[in-house]
Parts: C-alpha cells; sequence; structure tokens
C-alpha cells in the first residue's frame, strides 16, 4: 500500500476523533429529576440546615418518591438518620447513595463517619483512602476525626 | 478507493463510521483519565466498586482506552481492541452502572458494548489500517 494513503487514513482518524474530543463534555449532571422532587429536597435541605432532622427526613423521602434515583436526596437523608442516631439505616441509604453515584466524596465521608460511629475503624479507613481521592480538604478533616475518634468532628451537611 | 487500493462500498463507510464514534468516546475518556487530572477519581472509583488493584487497574484502564480508542479510529487491530473495550464495558455495566438504572446511565455503556461486539464480529471495512497491511502481506 503507497504511503500515501496510510497518511489519508491517519488524517481521517485524526480529524475523526479530534472534533467530538474537542466537544466532550466529562461533567456528571443528574437527569431525570422531576421539579416536584428538586422543591421538595429544597424543602428537606432547609429543614435539614436548621437541624429539624425528622422533618427534614419527610422532605426527603418525599423528594425520593417523587423523583426516584437521585442520590443527593439518599445522602442527605442517611445524614439525618445518622444524626437521630438510627445508624444501621443511615449506612443503607449511604450505600444505596454510593451505588448510585461511587465517586460522591461527600458520601464516602459521611458513611465512614458513621462506621467510625459504629465502633468499626477499619471500614471508616477505608472509606478516607477513598474521599483522599477524591477530595483532600475533605479527607483531611475525616482523618481528624477518625484519629480523635468522634464522628462529629467537623461534620458539615452536604451543600450547607 | 481505500487503503487497501479496492474499491469502497457502503459497508466499508458504515463500518468507518462505526468505528469513529467509539473510538472518540474512548481516546477523549483515556485522555482524561492519563493526563486530565481524573486517575484519582478513577482509582476512587475502582475502590468503591471492588476492582482488584485499582491503582494499576486505572493506568491499565487508561491506556486501554487511550491507544485501544486510537486503533479503533484507523482500524488497526480493530478486532482484538474492540474485544478488549467490550470486556471492559461489560464489567462497567455490571459492577457500576446497572444498579443506576437504564435511562440516563447503562444505557450509554451498552451501545458502545454492542458498537465493540459488532466490530469484534466484521473487523474494521476496506478503509483502515488493517485492510492496507492484510493486502500488503497477501501480495508478498
Amino acid at each position: 500500500m503507497p504511503s500515501g494513503r496510510y497518511a489519508v487514513v491517519l488524517l481521517a482518524a485524526i480529524i475523526l476523533v479530534a472534533l467530538p474530543v474537542r466537544a466532550a463534555d466529562v461533567t456528571e449532571v443528574p437527569e431525570g429529576v422531576s421539579t416536584e422532587a428538586v422543591k421538595a429536597f429544597r424543602g428537606g435541605l432547609a429543614l435539614h440546615r436548621e437541624k429539624q432532622y425528622v422533618a427534614a427526613i419527610r422532605e426527603y423521602e418525599r423528594a425520593i418518591a417523587l423523583g426516584g434515583r437521585f442520590p443527593e436526596a439518599f445522602n442527605n437523608l442517611a445524614y439525618c438518620y445518622r444524626k437521630i442516631g438510627q445508624l444501621d439505616r443511615a449506612l443503607d441509604l449511604y450505600k444505596t447513595t454510593l451505588a448510585l453515584r461511587p465517586t460522591f466524596p461527600q458520601a464516602h465521608d459521611y458513611i465512614a463517619r458513621t462506621y467510625l460511629a459504629k465502633g468499626d475503624r477499619a471500614m471508616a479507613m477505608r472509606h478516607y483512602e477513598i474521599v483522599r481521592r477524591l477530595d483532600a480538604r475533605l479527607a483531611h478533616c475525616l482523618l481528624e476525626a477518625i484519629r480523635r475518634g468522634d464522628p462529629d468532628y467537623n461534620d458539615m451537611p452536604w451543600g450547607s | 478507493m481505500s487503503p487497501s487500493g479496492r474499491a469502497v462500498t457502503a459497508a466499508d463507510l458504515g463500518l468507518l463510521a462505526l468505528r469513529a464514534g467509539p473510538a472518540a468516546v474512548f481516546v477523549a475518556h483515556g485522555f482524561v483519565k492519563l493526563f486530565g487530572g481524573h486517575h484519582d477519581r478513577t482509582v476512587a472509583l475502582f475502590m468503591t466498586v471492588n476492582i482488584p488493584a485499582p491503582e494499576a487497574m486505572a493506568w491499565v484502564i487508561g491506556i486501554l482506552e487511550l491507544v485501544g480508542g486510537l486503533a479503533l479510529a484507523v482500524g488497526l487491530g480493530t478486532r482484538l481492541v474492540a474485544a478488549l473495550l467490550a470486556v471492559e464495558m461489560a464489567v462497567v455495566i455490571a459492577r457500576v452502572r446497572w444498579p443506576q438504572g437504564f435511562l440516563g446511565a447503562a444505557e450509554f455503556e451498552v451501545i458502545l458494548l454492542l458498537a465493540c461486539l459488532a466490530l469484534f464480529g466484521t473487523g474494521s471495512g476496506r478503509i483502515s489500517l488493517d485492510a492496507g497491511l492484510s493486502l500488503r502481506r497477501n501480495a508478498r
């Protein structure tokens, strides 16, 4: 085969690849969330920030019922359950959150704190290692919480 | 005329288009995994879904996607590359995407998996380096 034809194939391939690569959007955007679900989620978040955890749980559960698969709502719902002491329920909800969005740094931070509250330091450290890859500042705070054995140290609600 | 010196058919153009889509996607994702600051994120993902040796696997997958995507684009080693990328997509669907649902989640990887399986079955067509190299071997 003449080398000129290889060059034509190569050039065509570069153009075919370069155009979509230039336009590629690597940002993850949640899809399929209804307006009602977002409203309920925001209602939950407002109550959550005022530390009205039981009322926030109702709103987050409504958001989930309206919006289907909504990792932020699962994450915050888990946070509220953790704050009212229902650690096993919180763990299940964090696992659901991470199944929906495995690279959600705050969910890894919170599940580590939940394991710490349950006395499982090994699992807390496992999730710390993941947080360290995703968010260095968050990891620093989490490590300090693990060192102190205090799951509430520097524990900020997501979105605050 | 194709690089193999034979007339290009509509099927060859179709196969070129079939290669171009996955090639662009894999090159883009491989590039950001290797050079775009997504390595740690990939390792974190692999740790979360319990992929063995997550650090090493993140490099392997980044290289596979970048080099494999370029190979698909030029049509070099198409069947082998398509098979490897199909295996990767099958693992992604099973371990990451399936729990997230189909619409807005697994649908994209399913399309990539099927495109790779199709290329594994058909090869790259005449507009490819595979075709040119094959003709050269046959001429000797």
